[in-house]
């Protein structure tokens, strides 16, 4: 490990937390690399960068912090809707039975050997945002549909 | 359709999901839409750049237990089995085609994808590492009832409005809500149903526990004493009921109401009214103790 390096991760020790965090990933990648280079090379002789194998880790410590699966959930009492006076009419809707529905998900997102991140949320507008925004690979959505003349008005 | 703290639902109209989406820039690889007569949605989350979306045709509704199958043995195929999302789409409806009940459900459903054309779609698995799966939002990890909540009232019909009007002064941050009504009308039903509803949702109200207490049988302050103390089962308040034993019995009350207001915890009394024929202090000594910050 260079010089410059080592004072660059003990710069960024003294800072806050997140910064840390930072500092510890890289010396981790860099000891892994380190580990990984050494050993690949006693066992093949196809040769590989400690760079390539940083590169790798940093992928997947970004991949570590993905959300996979995002689920939002929407079960509300009812809706309002205009009654043609003025006013609105809260008009009750049937209770969705999306405790099951998630409970299934995550019994099946268990059971397997691959690490998946997963979020459940209410499905209100701020949390729909914030989900999409997140990019997971896949939008659960558990809710009630609308015939679609009701929702444009 | 999406659902708003108070419990009431927001439409939200394909001109608006389209905006969302696009704002957010979203790049989804599959979007799952579990709920009925979402085909059209589908098309806006298409143009909007989803990938795959599984969703269930304009016309049709769809039945609970469908989903919960199909979705099930579909997340299995993509995530576990590392499939692609249209294999896990073909996987999840021949497994519901030939459940017991619902074959005829399986034709509901349907994945679109952003090339019609079969041949111009090209479609990966995602890259997934070896490890256990994790929830990674902020999250209660169950409620801590108190007391042994009470059932949910079943059937519990055209009361919904009700149960909104309450999340909605208890979200606007009220620290007392009371519900008043006739004998009989459902005052305790429309209290069970709020209780259960923000349970059901981990909301943020009930992130350090319920309590749920009725106190029609309590005919005395040291039987209401032992009311509140044998719902709340704490170490911390057997010890502080012991200090002030010597001590007159609404001094003991109020220590014990305070330890209550300490908690931080949702407090439901049913039958409250009954707190005043045992001795009017007690009402206000609980008033002046719980209603302020």
């Amino acid at each position: 490990m260079c010089h410059d390096k080592v004072r660059r991760y003990k710069k960024a020790l003294f800072t806050k937390d997140l910064q840390l965090n930072k500092a510890m990933n890289m010396i981790r990648q860099h000891q892994l690399a380190e580990v990984f280079v050494q050993e690949y090379v006693k066992s093949s002789d196809a040769p590989i960068a400690k760079e390539e194998i940083v590169e790798l880790l940093e992928h997947k410590d970004a991949e570590d912090d993905k959300v996979h699966l995002a689920v939002l959930y929407a079960s509300p009492l009812g809706y309002e809707v205009p009654d043609g006076l003025g006013l609105k009419t809260f008009k009750p809707i049937q209770e969705l039975n999306f405790k099951d529905d998630i409970k299934n998900i995550t019994h099946s997102l268990d059971g397997g050997k691959n690490k998946v991140n997963y979020s459940i949320r209410m499905g209100t507008p701020i949390n729909f945002i914030s989900a999409v925004s997140k990019n997971p690979y896949v939008l659960h959505f558990i809710g009630h549909g609308i015939k679609h003349e009701h929702c444009e008005k | 359709m999406l659902e708003n703290e108070d419990g009431s639902g927001q439409l939200i109209s394909s001109q608006k999901l389209k905006m969302i989406l696009d704002v957010c820039n979203s790049k989804l690889e599959v979007v799952f839409l579990s709920s009925c007569y979402s085909e059209s949605e589908a098309e806006v989350l298409l143009n909007a750049g989803a990938k795959h979306v599984v969703c269930i045709q304009k016309t049709k509704k769809v039945m609970d237990e469908a989903c919960i199958k199909f979705s099930r043995s579909f997340y299995q195929a993509l995530f576990s089995e590392c499939r692609t999302p249209c294999e896990s789409f073909n996987i999840a409806q021949q497994t519901l085609s030939i459940s017991q009940g619902l074959e005829g459900q399986s034709a509901l459903f349907i994945m679109k994808t952003r090339n019609s054309i079969k041949e111009e779609h090209k479609c990966g698995n995602f890259t997934l590492f070896r490890g256990k799966s994790c929830r990674v939002d902020k999250y209660t990890k169950g409620i801590r009832l108190i007391n042994n909540l009470p059932t949910r009232p079943e059937p519990f019909i055209g009361r919904n409005n009700d149960v909104r009007q309450v999340l909605q002064h208890l979200k606007k941050g009220n620290r007392l809500v009371t519900i008043t009504g006739e004998p009989g009308i459902g005052k305790t039903a429309v209290s069970k149903a709020v209780v259960h509803y923000l349970k059901e949702r981990d909301d943020e109200l009930v992130k350090n526990g319920i309590v749920f207490l009725n106190v029609v049988s309590c005919a005395s302050l040291p039987q209401l004493i032992h009311t509140f103390n044998s719902a709340v089962e704490e170490g911390d308040l057997q010890q502080l009921i012991m200090k002030v034993e010597k001590k007159d019995t609404m001094q003991v009350f109020k220590e014990v109401l305070k330890f209550i207001k300490s908690l931080d915890m949702l407090l439901v009394i049913d039958n409250a009214e009954d707190l005043m024929y045992i001795d009017r202090n007690i009402l206000k000594e609980f008033l002046e103790i719980f209603m302020h910050e």
